[in-house]
């Protein structure tokens, strides 16, 4: 017998409805997941990209500063787990860094990678390449035995071919907010300073929690960005109290003394500048002009600047590249 | 005409009819329960996925908008629990050259280094911002020196050594930047967006966007951007759309706040559809606190 029905068509339609609807909520809930992967993607690709910047900035290549020249650009690649950054660092100017750091976040396929790019200006602690002398002290110096000041522009001994030509016109020997106490000071050689005037009057390192120095800055930052960098030869030394430099001894960069300064015995050699809140300089010196000797640098002032360790600026400093 | 009495009959009886008509009709029923059932949640489904993708769209617009932002430069010129009022940073560049109005900027690049890149390219009525440090100036006395946009064009040649590109934009200020505009000197443009959670014309809420129009010093017609969100002011939800600036130790800024202490943004969006009949609303939010990345 033969019986025609429709259960067989009946329940194939009901297969075709239901899978359809079923295809069609997978179908949604694929396009879901991959805008919700591409979106992770992009996010991890930022944090790459902010990792790379914070990793350039916070363990800064110091030689980098010296190495590079305005639009000379150095590149480091980090590696992370599901992706990495690289970044390259421009030099603009003297001080100022651009940062451009693309973090990307892999993924077994395309649609789970992505890019992005950000911008970091970074900036360093300016140094006034021509202080007012080669000395400045808050409340006077004195200058004992064969000690000498000198506000002529030197380089340091062996950096000729790296500093170029000295300036011609010098700076003062010996700064002080008064110079009358300068006059009081004990001198004991005629001709012991030198400077365009021996000795002159400048506010000084009065101000214990701020250094003219270096533009202003707060003292808790210098003492954050300084540093020597062997390679420079040069650096910034930052004492938060009283420094006694015996002789021989040899520093070429500046100094900063938020007490006294004292030098002991002979060949003590500072090129550069010092900044102090007294300085009694030449204690028990004997050698002919071999006392201590502090002698303005504008060379080594400027290769101590490429010793300091870059800051962001806060300022707009950083912003999203796009395209 | 003849007659079979033992001829087999091929057609059902009225019981087995029957039976097939019941059957069929609990399949049915079954069948038909089953389709309701999987059309509701599919629906679901598609709501719940196009609620989240609402509330995506707008956390990560305001988060792209949000980061660049600097308080402490006014960037906020005024806040409420619906409006953000922002001079909004759309992208750097290093200028290459500079010659009286003029500024010339290196063309983006898509791969490795680049000195310029762009959310939005630069556009008249901008502001192009110069970081302005004289030689021998304190550090802590670089400022951003801003200058209106009044033109921008492509440069006929590229840009010169040592910012060195085949292709430049020339922008051409309302006036001269000398000294503080030179070569290598870093630049910001920003455009003034005011971002709102505001209720259309169809009685939904959107956030939506409003640029500043020079010419006519007004603001023009806000566009939506992301919604529709939930509504606000509705009794018994009071969890509606919000933001609000977020100072030190994660206090509110209030109305009589000053925006200069701002750390960042904290945005609540949600989202719901109107409820069937006899089932429950249904909504989902998305709380976020935005980060500024240019304060100390």
């Amino acid at each position: 017998m033969t019986r025609r029905g429709f259960a067989l068509a009946a329940v194939l339609f009901a297969l075709v409805v239901i899978g359809a609807l079923v295809g069609g909520m997978f179908f949604a809930s694929l396009e879901g997941i991959r805008a919700s992967r591409g979106v992770a993607a992009g996010e991890r690709a930022l944090a790459a990209a902010e990792r790379g910047a914070d990793s350039v900035m916070s363990v800064w290549d110091r030689s980098r500063t010296a190495r590079l020249a305005a639009g000379d650009v150095d590149s480091v690649t980090l590696r992370l787990d599901d992706g990495g950054a690289t970044v390259w660092v421009t030099r603009l100017d003297d001080a100022t860094f651009w940062i451009v750091s693309a973090g990307w976040s892999g993924g077994a396929t395309a649609a789970d990678a992505a890019t992005r790019r950000i911008n970091l200006l970074a900036r360093l602690t300016t140094i006034d390449p021509r202080p007012p002398a080669a000395l400045v002290t808050a409340f006077g110096a004195t200058v004992e035995g064969t000690a000498r000041v000198s506000g002529i522009d030197g380089a340091p001994d062996g950096w000729g071919a790296r500093c170029g030509d000295t300036l011609t016109e010098p700076v003062g020997g010996i700064a002080s907010p008064d110079p009358s106490a300068m006059v009081s000071a004990v001198i004991a050689n005629p001709g012991a300073l030198e400077g365009a005037p021996a000795v002159r009057a400048a506010l000084a390192a009065a101000d214990s929690g701020v250094s003219p120095a270096m533009g202003g800055a707060a003292w808790r930052a210098l003492a954050l960005d300084a540093d020597t960098v062997p390679a420079a030869g040069a650096g910034v030394l930052l004492v938060d109290g009283d420094l006694d430099l015996v002789g021989p001894y040899r520093f070429d960069g500046l100094i900063v003394v938020r007490g006294t300064l004292r030098t002991v015995g002979n060949g003590v050699r500072v090129h550069g500048a010092v900044f102090a809140q007294r300085a009694v300089l030449g204690v028990g010196s004997s050698e002919a002009w071999g006392g201590a000797q502090i002698q303005y640098s504008r060379c080594a002032l400027e290769q101590a600047r490429n010793a300091m360790r870059p800051h962001r600026e806060w300022r707009r400093g950083w912003v999203e590249l796009g395209y | 005409m003849p007659h079979h009495p033992h001829a087999r009959r091929t057609g059902m009886t009225l019981a087995e009819l029957l039976v097939a008509l019941i059957v069929f009709s609990i399949l049915c029923a079954a069948i038909g329960a089953l389709l309701i059932r999987q059309e509701r949640f599919a629906r679901g489904t598609r709501d719940a996925l196009s609620r989240h993708v609402r509330l995506r769209e707008g956390l990560a617009v305001l988060t792209r908008e949000l980061y660049p932002v600097s308080p402490r430069l006014g960037d906020i010129a005024a806040a409420g629990d619906t409006l953000l009022d922002l001079s909004v940073t759309i992208g750097g560049a290093v200028a290459c050259a500079a010659s009286g109005a003029e500024i010339l900027l290196p063309a983006p690049s898509i791969g490795g280094n680049t000195l310029a890149g762009w959310s939005e390219p630069p556009a008249a009525g901008d502001t192009l911002l110069v970081l302005a440090r004289e030689a021998g100036q304190s550090d802590t006395a670089a400022a951003w020196r801003g200058t209106a946009i009044v033109a921008v064009g492509a440069a006929a040649a590229g840009c010169p050594a040592p910012f060195a590109s085949a292709a430049a934009d020339r922008i051409t200020l309302s006036a001269p930047q000398e000294p503080a505009a030179r070569a290598g000197v870093p630049v910001r443009v920003v455009r003034r967006y005011r971002w709102r959670l505001y209720r259309a014309g169809d009685g939904d809420w959107y956030l939506g966007a409003q640029d500043w129009s020079v010419e006519r010093a007004a603001w023009n017609t806000i566009q939506p951007v992301s919604g529709p969100y939930r509504a606000r002011g509705r009794a018994g939800t009071p969890g509606g759309p919000r933001l609000a600036l977020i100072g030190p130790a994660g206090v509110p800024i209030g109305g009589a706040g000053d925006p200069r202490a701002a750390l960042g943004v904290a945005v609540v969006l949600s989202v719901d559809r109107a409820p069937a009949a006899g089932a429950p609303a249904r909504f989902d939010s998305v709380a976020a606190f935005i980060a500024f990345r240019n304060v100390p």
